[in-house]
């Protein structure tokens, strides 16, 4: 009997949710650490996390589909009016409104997808611009679900009619966080993202393997808006407060950074990438009062773009990519070492 | 209506010269050149610098003389010249193996390290350009400024001197640049460059001065669009960090409209453009803008390269 | 009404790919009521199809005899040398459906590009279990022939009849890009299309990716179906490998790989999906005298191991003389000659299209 729970347990270690699972346990142990850190890098931290989701649906995007497309952070816009426009104008309870935010996803998704399939590649980065700065314009002109030009203020969630406190919400952040790391695991590592990386290198191969271009363009985005969604539902449940010109070009580069430093196709490069790019920003640059109000609030955007040009151009496997090389190497010298001594 | 359309010809101007810049670097670099806007941004910062260097949160304007101004002015496109340059020479000469959307993404890291530059080196409070036009009223430029004005008379359309001014400018430079892309050895270059790399170095055509000076000249174009469109936007605060994301998006849009495939064809589509959204921002305000976006992305569905785009064929 | 027959038509060619998926699955899990099930659902299918083919039968029978009496009347030129067509491919049709033999056949298929006819009048069948060698000088339209078959591109004029593994016929027109391997038929790539990012046995899974039955949730939660097929793919996709000889590539990225290794790859892939009709676009593209040798080994040992009809495009004559049942010559688009390889290599046309007259 004890030798199966160990076998099982040995099993279940190897299993790569497992690192996952423990990831998310460790981090919801951080708020506890907040008299010694400080309540400002708890709180980057949260955000940073946030922005972790929406990044990890634009790495399947990126990263698999191949597809470049700029309207990430109208997506997490629409989120956070979604979850504003279902619990306080509607009072819906918290799971209706995550709900219709994952409809809405679904709907504005395939839009996007479906103009995916006309727009060759390199367009496609300028016309979801152009998408996403309509979708700004649609902020400004609805007040009455977001705030209209000075943004709409949230009054937190509830569920069974207690209002969440901030470490609840903390908890909640982490438990989708795992589910979004989890999910895109699956996803990398089944037909559908293999089948998105056939279609990337190759389309005519890919059809004449029997997959179909247009089913997989339109999944890659819809399943990329789900998370940016979900990732503005999130923002909104923490920040409590979404104001319609926030979510422009600039945040949209930023994911882009994020996701592209730290390494398009891993769910670990990925969480690095956006604790560069936005975790440093956060913790130092827009908290520390006489840095945020000055004129070097925005050296982090000079930071972000060295990293992307430098990335592009010498690493275009990010920042993991250079570490799975570093323990490549490591592994290869002791394996030689250890060869060695035998002989 | 005829008003309304003469009114748009006229934005288009500058608009054009942005786009020009556009197209100039995705026929040589081979991609959408993201950071057009911004470059021009940045030299619009260095000539309010020039004539300004603290900007007065009073509301007072600066008010320099001609050749104040012209110096100025000639610093600023410099810099966009050499800074768009040094861009080419630095990065991209280096990133020949990068795919398009690889080169795409550097162009928006670009945009992310000049927002970035800017406050930190001119503060965060806007700046503003002056009002081109009434200075010249002394100089040569007065001539064919006037003689515009009595042009669009005929039209019985009253043209404001600084619009004549900046459209004068626009249209002149609009010229030079077409006339060098058919007379020059650069423009032979860039054609060359343009319709297959491989081939044209082979052929001795030297690519990368070829796209050094494209970039040079985007560069310069996009500072020259940005002071022009600047200026014509009221005369206090009218130099931010995000002025030209608007124009950049419809330079985009009307590239997209004329298709990538010709010179002619995003200026086609810009005027195209500028026309349409002067009429419609006056009968759908304020929507009218955004309906036009929408409409463009109908066209570029039933027609994905532009109203005259040109497929080239692949061989599977 | 023309749009909504072949979206309907289109629809019913997917689902009963999605239950032969879900007839495998369950076969090789050994599920055997839910089996029974699908083979149910399946026979309804082929019965109500069989019903749709009898009425098609009869639609065009009327309408040849349309045709016919069309003929009689005074028409222009264009116009009856389109009826002409109709009837002509309708007599191969009809031939074609006789002939046990056949598994595949052009008639009269035209390609045409803007003003270019790039394939003219083209047609040949090919016999089931041979090998097949289209030949013709580079622009000669080898590679639009079999685009047209793979319906990457819908070609002009003419007809394209195949028969699946169930001796069903199908007018490959019918079809769209991606549901031609469902009825058997796969195809290489002259430059050679591996996905670089995946390792060889990932690969091989994709080519396997027609046979998947399972949705997006069951693959979006990694549920136990995904995971046994996977099993069972990967067990596939093993069995291949090792018959090629490249077992021990399985786990790295085929990048960098030698060219013979990388074709091999290429081939193995094509093998997972139980084809019966394998094209291949210039298999001896870049490779040396030992290597093409060695081509050809393999490919007459896979036609004899699982029971292939292979097509070849090719351009180098000693691969094609050296095994080739039956070769079809073409020439600008059309029709040189067509016979055994000694006869082809007789045959004075051919040998002035390849040799002299430039």
């Amino acid at each position: 009997m004890k030798d199966k729970l160990l076998k099982k347990f040995h099993e279940l270690r190897k299993h790569p949710f497992s690192v996952f699972i423990l990831f998310g346990f460790v981090s919801l142990l951080i708020p506890l650490f907040a008299p010694v850190i400080g309540v400002t890098i708890v709180d980057a931290l949260a955000k940073t996390l946030i922005y972790y989701v929406v990044a990890l649906g634009f790495s399947l995007l990126i990263g698999y589909a191949g597809l470049a497309s700029l309207g990430t952070a109208a997506f997490v816009g629409i989120g956070t009016f979604s979850l504003y426009t279902g619990m306080q104008v509607f009072n819906l309870p918290f799971i209706v409104s995550i709900a219709l935010a994952i409809a809405i996803a679904i709907v504005v998704g395939s839009i996007f997808g479906f103009v995916s399939l006309r727009i060759e590649g390199m367009y496609l980065a300028i016309v979801t611009l152009g998408l996403s700065e309509i979708a700004v314009e649609l902020f400004k002109n609805f007040p009455r679900f977001t705030g209209g030009v000075s943004g709409q203020t949230f009054v937190g969630i509830s569920l069974f009619g207690l209002r969440l406190s901030n470490t609840a919400v903390w908890i909640l952040i982490i438990a989708f966080v795992v589910l979004a790391m989890i999910l895109t695991y699956n996803l990398i590592n089944s037909p559908t993202g293999r089948a998105m990386l056939a279609i990337k290198n190759s389309e005519s191969a890919a059809q004449a393997m029997g997959i179909s271009v247009i089913k997989y363009r339109l999944t890659a985005f819809v399943v990329s808006t789900v998370y940016a969604v979900i990732g503005g539902v999130l923002y909104m449940s923490y920040v409590k407060f979404s104001i319609g010109t926030h979510w422009s070009l600039a945040i949209s580069l930023n994911i882009l950074a994020a996701v592209v430093v730290g390494g398009s196709k891993s769910i670990w490069g990925v969480l690095i990438g956006t604790f560069i790019i936005f975790g440093l920003d956060l913790a130092v640059f827009k908290s520390i009062p006489f840095l945020m109000q000055s004129q070097y609030a925005n050296v982090s955007f000079i930071i972000s773009g060295i990293l992307i040009i430098v990335v592009m151009m010498y690493f275009p496997n990010g920042i993991i990519g250079l570490i799975n090389k570093l323990i490549y190497k490591i592994k290869a010298k002791r394996l030689a070492k250890n060869s060695k001594v035998e002989v | 209506m005829l008003d309304l359309i003469i009114s748009g010809l006229i934005q288009s101007a500058p608009l054009a010269l942005a786009t020009l810049g556009v197209v100039l670097i995705f026929k040589t670099s081979f991609t959408t050149n993201f950071a057009q806007g911004i470059i021009g941004t940045l030299s619009a910062y260095i000539v309010t610098y020039i004539l300004m260097p603290v900007p007065d949160i009073t509301g007072n304007v600066p008010n320099p003389s001609v050749g104040e101004y012209l110096f100025a002015i000639i610093v600023g496109v410099l810099f966009g010249f050499v800074f768009a340059m040094l861009i080419d020479i630095l990065i991209f000469r280096k990133s020949k193996g990068s795919t398009s959307i690889g080169k795409q993404i550097i162009t928006m890291g670009i945009v992310l390290i000049i927002n970035g530059l800017i406050p930190t080196f001119f503060g965060v409070s806007d700046r503003s350009l002056p009002r081109i036009g009434a200075q010249f009223q002394g100089t040569f430029l007065n001539y064919p400024v006037k003689v515009i004005q009595w042009l669009f008379g005929l039209l019985n359309y009253n043209i404001l001197y600084h619009q004549a001014v900046s459209f004068f400018i626009s249209l002149v430079l609009i010229l030079l640049i077409v006339l060098a892309l058919r007379y020059t050895k650069w423009g032979l270059g860039v054609r060359a460059t343009a319709s297959n790399e491989h081939v044209s170095s082979m052929l001795g055509v030297n690519t990368r001065v070829i796209t050094a000076m494209s970039w040079a000249i985007a560069g310069g174009l996009a500072a020259v669009s940005a002071i022009l469109i600047s200026s014509s936007r009221g005369t206090f605060g009218n130099v931010t960090t995000y002025f030209m994301i608007p124009t950049q998006i419809q330079a985009f849009f009307a590239a997209i409209l004329g298709g990538f495939s010709t010179f002619y064809g995003p200026i086609v589509g810009i005027v195209i453009f500028s026309i349409l959204n002067s009429i419609l921002g006056v009968y759908l305000n304020p929507w009218g803008t955004t309906i036009l976006y929408l409409i463009i992305l109908l066209v570029v569905l039933f027609k994905p390269l532009g109203l005259f785009g040109k497929k080239i064929a692949k061989k599977v | 009404m023309n749009i909504f027959k072949k979206y309907k038509q289109t629809l019913y060619v997917r689902n009963f790919a999605k239950l032969k998926r879900k007839q495998f699955y369950y076969q090789e899990i050994g599920n055997e009521r839910k089996l029974n099930l699908v083979n149910d659902k399946l026979e309804k299918m082929s019965s109500e199809m069989v019903l749709l083919e009898q009425n098609k039968e009869l639609e065009r029978a009327n309408r040849i005899e349309e045709i016919k009496l069309k003929l009689n009347e005074d028409l222009k030129d264009d116009v009856k040398e389109r009826f002409e067509l109709e009837l002509k491919v309708e007599e191969d049709r009809q031939r074609f459906m006789k002939d046990d033999n056949a598994h595949l056949m052009l008639t009269n298929l035209s390609m045409q590009f803007g003003g270019l006819k790039a394939v003219n009048r083209l047609s040949f069948t090919v016999k089931k279990g041979e090998i097949f060698g289209l030949i013709g000088p580079n622009g000669a339209g080898k590679t639009t022939v079999f685009n047209c078959i793979t319906q990457f591109y819908k070609p002009t004029e003419g007809g394209l009849y195949y028969r699946d593994r169930l001796h069903k016929n199908h007018a490959l027109i019918d079809y769209q890009t991606h549901d031609v391997i469902d009825l058997g038929i796969v195809r290489t790539f002259q430059n050679v299309e591996l996905v670089w990012e995946l390792s060889v046995l990932d690969n091989l899974l994709v080519g396997a990716h027609s046979i998947y039955s399972s949705g997006f949730f069951t693959q979006l939660l990694h549920l136990p179906r995904l995971k046994k097929e996977e099993e069972i793919i990967k067990k596939k996709a093993i069995e291949v490998l090792t018959k090629l000889k490249i077992l021990q590539y399985k786990d790295v990225s085929p990048w960098g790989l030698p060219y013979g290794i990388l074709k091999r790859i290429e081939l193995a892939r094509t093998l997972m999906t139980n084809p019966s009709l394998i094209i291949l676009d210039e298999p001896a593209a870049g490779l040396n005298e030992t290597e093409t040798k060695e081509l050809a080994k393999l490919i007459i040992e896979i036609r004899n191991e699982f029971d292939l009809t292979i097509f070849l495009v090719e351009h180098d004559m000693g691969l094609v003389m050296d095994i080739c049942d039956q070769i079809c010559a073409i020439s600008f688009g059309q029709l040189l000659a067509i016979g055994t390889p000694t006869e082809i290599q007789k045959n004075k046309a051919v040998q002035e299209a390849y040799l002299g007259g430039e």
